[in-house]
């Protein structure tokens, strides 16, 4: 589902400085890996290149076979749009849309129909327990809550692939727990692939593998030498 | 070790100058807002302020040292009146006020006031009227001038040249015998002898006025009694200084609302500062809770924000005044001390520095920008730190924009202020009424707004669905920013209905009052261009001409404290005037009354209704009349009252008339008549009605081009006060520009999106803008305009210019959206998501 080859990426800073350099990655449908890494070696950068977000020094990304790198900004767009989700640390919530508005809107970005958007987002929020509050807004959800919500927007529209970046880093042990494995679980449920970074060894305990980011590129690490 | 310290010291940093350049641009902004306002205020009352300060010294002068004028109707009166007055006073000085025309080698003639004076009396009461004369006696001779630097400049004449001057029918040459000195008045005028004068005008018995000194130890009250006794009705005395401020007064109302206008761009400033200092103590509001957190209180934290704005606003002030007296010095180079009213003309204003009025417009402007930091600095002095802290949320919640009651009371006192009348014969309850309206309507401005995108039909654009959720759901932050937009469209759009009624009631009053094909009157307007009986049956024998109708102009004096009120006596009757005169109401005429039709300004001045009786200065006489009607004018500012010209010559034995209006027959034309008139070119001037309408509508304009300069500066500001608001917003959205690119929006879409938002801005700062531009042109037509001029107008809206203007904010916002978003949705968009909101 998810194919990442020889992906280099440097920054300027006083002196160009390679972030990470040789990344090889594939992510099978319905499987999910989660990269760890020292703070500031490129985790998150990753997770932009491999969603069009950042431009690459070398290599390529490809998405149910089609190519993200190298393409024109709006066509990476309109590719991430159908076929990545995103979860994040700090949920990322619209504030100015309700909590249904807020789920329905990647199907609206998709040109749903209202009434076909809202019924899948309620369907969403039902199974993320949170149905029963479709109608309010964000902000007067707890940290928990909110993340369900964001969970619920990532998977909405069946994505192939499933961006997690520390999506437990702001919640406690049982909501944490709670959110990895309403992840997981839609995740799975959708076939998509999941790529989760993370330092939390509770978030790295949901994957299939685990890999550590390093400058040289990604190495294998069993989940409970982490 | 408390607020002092606390403020003083590192802990003050977010209130200083290091932290505020993060917000340089609004800083900028505010500054400029305010010094603008405090510029255009502190221009136009120099301006007025040293007009009428010249003019009044002008009139202070030309009376010199006299405690009393004795006046008389605009024809003059006897001099055999002067040696009673003479014997009743300490010192007496007889005056002959005359308009001369004066012949110009390289241009059109000019037309100048001369004063005739007795040099050897005048000398002793009003010694600037005489002139510096090389030869000892030429200030006697009858044959001698002596001319203002004005004057002489104008006519290119010095002393020694000759001028030839025509009064009336009569020509003479005259000698320049010097000019006036530098304490002279300003303007354009000569002096010469009263016997040449009296030459001049053709009758060697009549003065216009008489100055009289008191022995200082007289009071002034008793000698004006003493001297009303001997006095012949028509005959008036006054004191001098009433005469000034009579003359001051006419002007006033019209540079009091100069003034309020200059001040309510002052306040659309105050505004654009409220919106800043929102948006600024709302990104501030993170650094303000740790300085709660850390000890400061409520109190001071309102303090130093407030101080900070006072700072800005004193600034403000200090650029204001140095940019409005440079305005000032423009503005009369290139316009003239008038303004283009046309109160001062030729009178240059004497200093642009005026050092009590910058003190009081600096401020002004600092104040003004206390007033408009004031509800964001109690918001965030209020605002619960530890919610602050976790969330650290930009989100804006004005709990006085929650409550409207304020605003409905406010709304409530304004309505109730419209029923009052004017004070002093200013309008300041019509004032507050807009200032009741304008606060209230901002402080509805969330609910209003609500319901005016409520209004906007839903697209299925996701783009512009999102701006719709975001100003739906944040209608304080979307009050925030339209309220300097909406307080400029609002005065925009008042003085634009005011103005089009204004306009277009004059049109067709200039329709109705001028509806001959030609108008006749004399070369020089003034008492001696008078059609005598032998000129009007010369006209009126003019071959083509089927109907010619004569008017004798007076002026009479219904109040000393006032300016003269002209009396037109025209060859009108009871059955005629419904198609000469734009009445307003009438009566019907009582047999053997003498009727008169007094102007709605004469009406609004004096009190007078049809129906009422009021007694009239006519020569010696004092006529008793009746209020037969009263009409629409806009050409007398001073007032004016008609009378049938038959009853005039019958109670004045005056035949002689001043204008003419000539009909001609249907097988005449306009110019065949023009072509008979010329014989008397060198005593008429004439007119068609077309030219007379365009001229008048020329002075209009004139007259209202610093109201439109005004009115474009405000909207200036308010356009000003909506892009920082929407800037500021957008700017502080790169997080929520990142999330929407990770969720697969283009940025051609947010682009889209925020277009959407400004537009649904500019869409909803015009209607409420609008709707309450058109209330408070009602309160200027109904209420100022009535209690300030006295004259009334059709309502009248500009609906082509509004919808543009609307129409041009409407994008204008969109494009300003668009440009402020660009640099939030360039480069690392995906940054921002890193970021908590």
């Amino acid at each position: 589902m998810l194919v990442v080859r020889n992906l280099r990426k440097t920054f300027q800073a006083t002196a160009v400085r390679v972030l990470f350099a040789g990344v090889d990655l594939t992510v099978a449908a319905g499987e999910c890996v989660a990269i760890t890494g020292e703070s500031g070696v490129g985790k998150s950068t990753l997770l932009n290149i491999v969603a069009g977000l950042a431009l690459p020094d070398e290599g390529m990304v490809h998405i149910d076979g089609q190519a993200m790198t190298g393409r024109h900004d709006d066509d990476c767009t309109v590719l991430r749009r159908s076929a990545i989700g995103f979860v994040y640390q700090a949920f990322h919530l619209l504030p100015y849309l309700n909590v249904l508005e807020n789920v329905a809107l990647p199907l609206k970005l998709l040109a749903w129909r209202d009434r076909d958007a809202s019924r899948r987002a309620l369907e969403v929020l039902g199974a993320v327990g949170l149905d029963d509050r479709a109608k309010i807004m964000p902000a007067v959800l707890s940290g928990g809550e909110q993340q369900r919500v964001a969970v619920a927007r990532a998977v909405v529209h069946r994505p192939k692939l499933l961006l997690a970046d520390e999506p437990t880093g702001n919640l406690d042990a049982d909501n944490g727990a709670r959110v990895l494995a309403l992840l997981s679980e839609q995740g799975r449920a959708s076939g998509a692939a999941i790529l989760l970074v993370t330092h939390s060894r509770q978030a790295a305990a949901i994957a299939d593998r685990v890999l550590v980011l390093a400058s040289d590129g990604l190495r294998v690490r069993a989940p409970d030498t982490l | 070790m408390g607020a002092d310290w606390l403020l003083g010291g590192r802990l003050a940093a977010p209130f200083g100058w290091r932290a505020s350049l993060r917000f340089k641009g609004r800083i900028a902004l505010s500054v400029a807002a305010i010094a603008l306002g405090v510029a255009l205020g502190y221009a136009i009352h120099v301006i007025n302020a040293s007009a009428v300060d010249e003019f009044s010294r002008g009139l202070r002068v030309a009376s010199g040292a006299a405690d009393l004028s004795i006046r008389g109707p605009a024809s003059g009166f006897s001099a055999s009146i002067y040696p009673l007055v003479a014997s009743a006073v300490m010192g007496a000085s007889p005056v002959l006020e005359l308009s001369l025309m004066a012949a110009k080698e390289d241009g059109p003639p000019v037309s100048f006031t001369v004063l005739g004076i007795d040099a050897l009396r005048a000398a002793t009461i009003a010694p600037a009227l005489v002139g510096e004369a090389v030869e000892a006696l030429d200030p006697l001779r009858d044959d001698t001038i002596f001319l203002s630097a004005a004057l002489a400049l104008r006519l290119g004449k010095q002393s020694g040249d000759r001028l030839t001057v025509r009064a009336g029918q009569l020509v003479q040459e005259l000698r320049v015998a010097g000019l006036l000195g530098a304490q002279a008045p300003l303007g354009e005028l000569g002096v010469m002898d009263i016997a040449g004068a009296q030459w001049l005008a053709n009758d060697p018995d009549r003065i216009s006025r008489i100055d009289a000194r008191l022995p200082p130890e007289e009071p002034i009250a008793l000698a004006i009694k003493r001297l009303r006794v001997i006095l012949p009705a028509g005959v008036s005395v006054e004191r001098v200084n009433d005469a000034v401020l009579a003359y001051a007064g006419m002007s006033r109302a019209y540079r009091v609302n100069l003034t309020v206008l200059a001040l309510v761009t002052l306040f659309t400033g105050s505004l654009l500062v409220f919106s800043a200092e929102a948006l600024t103590t709302a990104r501030m509001r993170g650094a303000l809770a740790i300085l709660r957190v850390l000890g400061m209180t409520q109190r001071e934290v309102m303090l130093a924000l407030l101080r900070r704005a006072a700072v800005l606003g004193l600034a403000g002030g200090l650029l204001g005044v140095a940019l409005g007296a440079t305005m000032a010095l423009g503005v009369t180079h290139y316009f003239g001390s008038d303004l283009g009213a046309g109160y001062f003309r030729g009178v240059p204003p004497a200093s642009v520095w005026r050092p009590f009025a910058a003190l009081a417009f600096v401020l002004a402007g600092g104040l003004a920008a206390l007033v408009g930091a004031l509800l964001p600095a109690i918001e965030a002095s209020r605002s619960d730190a530890a919610t602050a802290l976790k969330a650290s949320s930009e989100s804006l919640r004005f709990d006085a924009f929650a409550r409207p009651r304020h605003a409905l009371v406010l709304l409530g006192i304004g309505t109730l202020l419209i029923a009052v009348p004017s004070i002093d014969g200013l309008p300041y309850a019509g004032y507050l009424a807009i200032a009741c309206f304008l606060v209230g309507v901002i402080g509805l401005l969330p609910r209003l707004s609500a319901l005016c995108i409520a209004l906007i039909p839903r697209v299925g654009n996701v783009a512009a669905l999102l701006s719709y959720s975001r100003l739906e759901r944040s209608p304080v932050e979307a009050a925030i920013s339209l309220a300097a937009m909406v307080a400029a469209v609002s005065l925009t759009v008042s003085m634009a209905i005011m103005v089009t009624s204004f306009r277009l009631s004059m049109i067709d009053w200039l329709e109705q009052i001028l509806p001959a094909d030609l108008y006749l009157r004399g070369t020089v307007a003034g008492q001696l261009d008078y059609l005598d009986a032998d000129a009007q049956k010369r006209l009126t024998a003019i071959d083509g001409v089927r109907r010619i109708e004569f008017t004798r102009i007076d002026a009479v004096s219904l109040d000393s404290r006032r300016p003269k009120v002209l009396l037109l006596a025209r060859d009108v009757d009871a059955l005629t005037i419904t198609d000469r005169l734009p009445l307003l109401a009438s009566i019907k005429p009582v047999a053997g009354d003498v009727q008169v039709w007094i102007s709605e300004v004469a009406a609004g001045a004096y009190g007078y209704a049809t129906g009422d009786r009021m007694r009239i200065p006519l020569g010696e006489l004092v006529v008793d009349a009746v209020v037969a009607g009263v009409w629409r004018d806009y050409g007398r500012q001073q007032g004016a009252i008609v009378m049938e010209r038959r009853r005039y010559a019958l109670l004045t034995g005056d035949t002689r008339a001043n204008d003419a209006a000539i009909w001609h027959a249907e097988n005449s034309s306009v110019a065949s008549i023009v072509d008979a008139l010329a014989p008397l070119a060198d005593r008429l001037q004439w007119t068609t009605p077309g030219e007379l309408k365009a001229s008048s509508l020329r002075i209009f304009d004139r007259t209202f081009a610093v109201t439109y300069a005004l009115v474009a500066i405000s909207i200036m500001i308010g356009m000003a006060g909506l892009s920082a608001g929407i800037g500021a917003g957008v700017a502080t959205r790169r997080r929520e520009f990142g999330i929407l690119r990770h969720l697969g929006l283009q940025r051609r879409q947010i682009g889209v999106m925020l277009a959407c938002e400004g537009g649904i801005m500019g869409f909803v700062g015009a209607v409420i803008g609008v709707a309450t531009g058109w209330l408070l042109s009602l309160i200027l037509i109904y209420v100022v305009n009535r209690q300030s001029f006295h004259w009334g107008m059709d309502l009248h809206m500009p609906y082509a210019l509004i919808g543009t203007f609307c129409a041009a904010l409407i994008v204008l916002a969109a494009l300003v959206a668009v440009v402020s978003g660009r640099p939030a949705m360039q480069g690392e968009t995906v940054s921002a998501v890193r970021d908590d909101w």
